[in-house]
């Protein structure tokens, strides 16, 4: 019988935790979200010494407090599904930072190693780390570990082992944090006593309000009696202690000058200073050795330089996205195109075989929707291996710092810039790319403006159309305008949704940037493919189910396109098209359009007849043409961005509302266009 | 926890690169205070100003790099330590 160990892997960001999982964990894991979440979800199996040990890689986190979602999902996952063993990765070359996270672990639960990860490249730095004292202050084993060397780890494995079988005992340093705030615990964790806290300890919970935490603010509301409690609690909670006052200097001549000043300090200052000042002393116990300026100190002088850093970030932007869609669109384009011949091949050798409806199912709907996702591969392949070693390398974080400013303007968090860059090349690594954003809320909105900038496949279309109407130099600019049509409405529609949407507010930019380091190869290849699996097994699905339907659709009942259900359907919505100077011919290509973009000109060629561009040119007005392709760019670009706007999002609802809202949008601004350029 | 030793503390962003003050209050929202204690800015930290182009500035603390917004950074207040 094997003996199974279940192990959650937590850490800040940057300290080489996803290394470590891969390194652990190797081809033996599978990504999932959180249920109901956007956030990732990550697990694996390691087998050792006849024991099976599930690793899940619990969010990066600073702390256990929440901030955001991943405090949240990392302290439920170790209160409910309770580990047998707590991994801490820390990064031995910022050990002081990283112990924050420890000593709330500490407060959380008693099965706890500390990994000290990146020992290798502390010790060239020449950080000593006296890692027995270390163990000795905290009551944990401590292990000095480097995921990237792959050293360390078997001792790091029998500690997890015998820490799951009680044969390490621990005992974790408690926290006091001085008489005033005890007190006050004290206090408060005594009225709590009788409450069901969901498997957290009254001092815990205490704690917790004492320093502001939502997610148990909410928990005490949700009480029969919660609203008393709370009231009860109030003056504790909002009490501020050392009443001092501080004169402070206006920032500037000029500025809105001297701030009003609190009296003292608010309690959870007080605590978090408390566990800093801890945590400074064990520091100064068990750490030695000057740290010189790093490389990154200097390399920053030039990347966040105020005119060469936006110079470099246009730099390899340029060289990451012509990476990704000349590489990525290259293979795309020979996985579509071997597509097309085996499907030659099958359709000439099937045609008097079998039944024609059967064969025009197999060959128009099954292996038309398979190419679309076959062809997606690549694509998101490569992006994902330019994200990884983004990512990986630490310079994601630095363009989030350069493009802070300008993504404001959007109504955007900084972090968010990579995705609007690859939403001009793909809406699909566009959402995907919202993953760097750590809010759920300011990931949602990023996730839900993505659609509404235009891709190439859209681009490439609206070229040919435009070039069928207007002579050159007023083709550009009629391209140019749409484009800054679309950029204006993700201004609107972002801030919108930022006042709409509940939840933590786009707050202002605080992040860590993490040292440069040189991707590993492994790291990077391990997290591109099982990404890549993942799109593929959940995405995938999806899009075949979606493009099966429309191809149904089109089909459906007579065989014909032009007397099919969608056509119908497009008749149906004559109405609209009219007010907006279309005919249903032009809808029906638009909804057909939904299984992808780049298909509208060949709907259309159906539709309109084999002669598009003099059918078109003789049968519409510029006016017109402009409003079809208004209509054209706005709406929700394909199934594949609907899936992974699903994919990612983890709701059908909001799946429908990216959906619903575009082609709302799409249908104002087209009539507002054709109905005032009439006017003209 | 003031240091209060007469010297008036300036707002962080009114460090030149380099320079180094030492927290002594940060005005703001609760979930800020904390994300900042988190990172290592707390009060009786020692930050140092690494760069200071346009948009948020970068701090290091305890040999962390930090970016923070502008307006974050204009309410963390300090002491403007004396440099070796």
């Amino acid at each position: 019988m094997v003996k199974k160990i279940l192990v959650a892997l937590a850490g800040n960001p940057n300290v080489g935790k996803s290394t470590l999982f891969n390194a652990l964990t190797g081809l033996h894991q599978y990504t999932a979200n959180w249920p109901g979440k956007t956030v990732e979800r990550k697990e694996g199996i390691v087998k050792y010494k006849g024991y099976e040990l599930k690793l899940v890689d619990l969010p990066g986190t600073y702390s256990l407090t929440a901030f955001s979602l991943e405090e949240v999902l990392a302290r439920r996952f170790i209160v409910d599904e309770k580990p047998d063993v707590v991994i801490h990765v820390a990064n031995a070359t910022t050990l002081e930072k990283d112990l924050y996270l420890t000593l709330q672990l500490l407060e959380l639960t008693d099965k706890v190693v500390l990994a000290l990860n990146m020992i290798d490249v502390a010790e060239s730095k020449g950080i000593k780390i006296n890692s027995t004292k270390l163990s000795k202050i905290l009551g944990i084993p401590v292990v000095k570990i480097s995921a990237y060397r792959k050293t360390g780890l078997d001792k790091l494995l029998d500690i997890v082992i015998a820490l799951a079988e009680g044969r390490i005992k621990t005992s974790p340093l408690q926290i006091s944090y001085g008489p005033e705030i005890e007190a006050l615990i004290g206090r408060i964790s005594s009225s709590l006593k009788e409450y069901d806290l969901h498997g957290y300890t009254p001092r815990w919970v205490a704690i917790k309000l004492l320093e502001g935490d939502q997610e148990i603010l909410d928990l005490l509301k949700g009480f029969p009696n919660g609203t008393d409690l709370l009231k009860l609690l109030a003056p504790s909670i909002s009490t501020y202690i050392s009443k001092k006052r501080v004169r402070y200097e206006p920032l500037c001549p000029g500025c809105p000058s001297r701030q009003k000043v609190k009296q003292g300090e608010p309690i959870c200052m007080l605590i978090a200073a408390k566990r800093r000042t801890i945590i400074n002393n064990i520091i100064k116990l068990t750490v030695s050795g000057l740290k010189a300026e790093s490389i990154s100190d200097t390399l920053d002088k030039y990347i966040l330089h105020r005119v060469l850093g936006p110079i470099t970030l246009f730099g390899i932007f340029a060289i990451a996205f012509a990476f990704v869609f000349t590489i990525g669109g290259l293979l795309s384009d020979y996985v579509s195109s071997g597509m097309d011949y085996i499907t030659g091949l099958l359709s000439n050798y099937l045609v008097n075989r079998i039944p024609s409806l059967l064969h025009n199912f197999l060959i128009n709907g099954i292996l038309a929707a398979l190419s679309t996702v076959l062809s997606f591969i690549p694509l998101i392949f490569v992006f994902f291996l330019v994200y990884s070693i983004m990512e990986d390398s630490g310079y994601l974080a630095r363009g989030a710092v350069i493009m802070d400013r300008f993504m404001h303007t959007l109504g955007l968090h900084g972090k968010a810039f990579l995705s609007v860059i690859m939403a001009f090349g793909c809406n699909v690594p566009g959402i995907m790319a919202t993953r760097a954003l750590e809010s759920e809320r300011d990931r949602l909105i990023a996730m839900l403006i993505n659609p509404l900038i235009p891709c190439s496949a859209r681009l490439g279309v609206m070229a040919f159309i435009i070039s069928l109407f207007f002579p050159g130099s007023i083709a550009v600019v009629v391209m140019l305008s749409l484009i800054l049509l679309s950029l204006s409405l993700v201004a609107i529609i972002g801030s919108l949704l930022n006042k709409l949407l509940r939840g933590e507010r786009g707050r202002e930019l605080i992040i860590e940037l993490p040292e440069y380091r040189i991707p590993s190869p492994r790291n990077v290849i391990l997290l591109t493919w099982t990404r890549v699996r993942d799109f593929l097994e959940r995405a995938g699905t999806i899009i075949v189910l979606g493009s099966i339907f429309i191809w149904f659709l089109y089909t459906f009942p007579t065989g014909n396109f032009e007397t099919s259900y969608g056509a119908l359907f497009g008749r149906l919505l004559e109405p609209i098209a009219k007010a907006m100077g279309l005919d249903w011919r032009a809808i029906t290509s638009l909804v057909f359009g939904i299984l992808a973009k780049e298909q509208v000109l060949a709907a259309m060629s159906i539709i309109y007849g084999p002669d598009l561009s003099t059918i078109l040119r003789s049968s519409w007005s510029p006016l017109q043409a402009i409003t079809f392709l208004v209509i054209f760019m706005i709406y929700e670009p394909c199934i594949a961005t609907i899936a992974i706007t699903k994919r990612e999002s983890g709701s059908w609802l909001w799946t429908l509302f990216s959906l619903s809202y575009t082609i709302s949008l799409s249908i104002l601004i087209g009539l507002i266009v054709y109905n005032v350029g009439s006017l003209l | 926890m003031y240091a209060d030793d007469g010297v008036t503390p300036i707002s962080l962003i009114a460090l030149n690169p380099g320079e180094e003050g030492q927290v002594v209050y940060i005005h703001g929202g609760w979930g800020i205070l904390r994300r900042l204690a988190e990172l290592g800015i707390y009060p009786g930290a020692i930050v140092r100003m690494e760069n200071k182009s346009w948009g948020p500035v970068v701090v290091s603390v305890a040999g962390v790099r930090i970016a923070i917004g502008r307006g974050v950074a204009s309410r963390i207040y300090v002491r403007p330590l004396r440099r070796r």
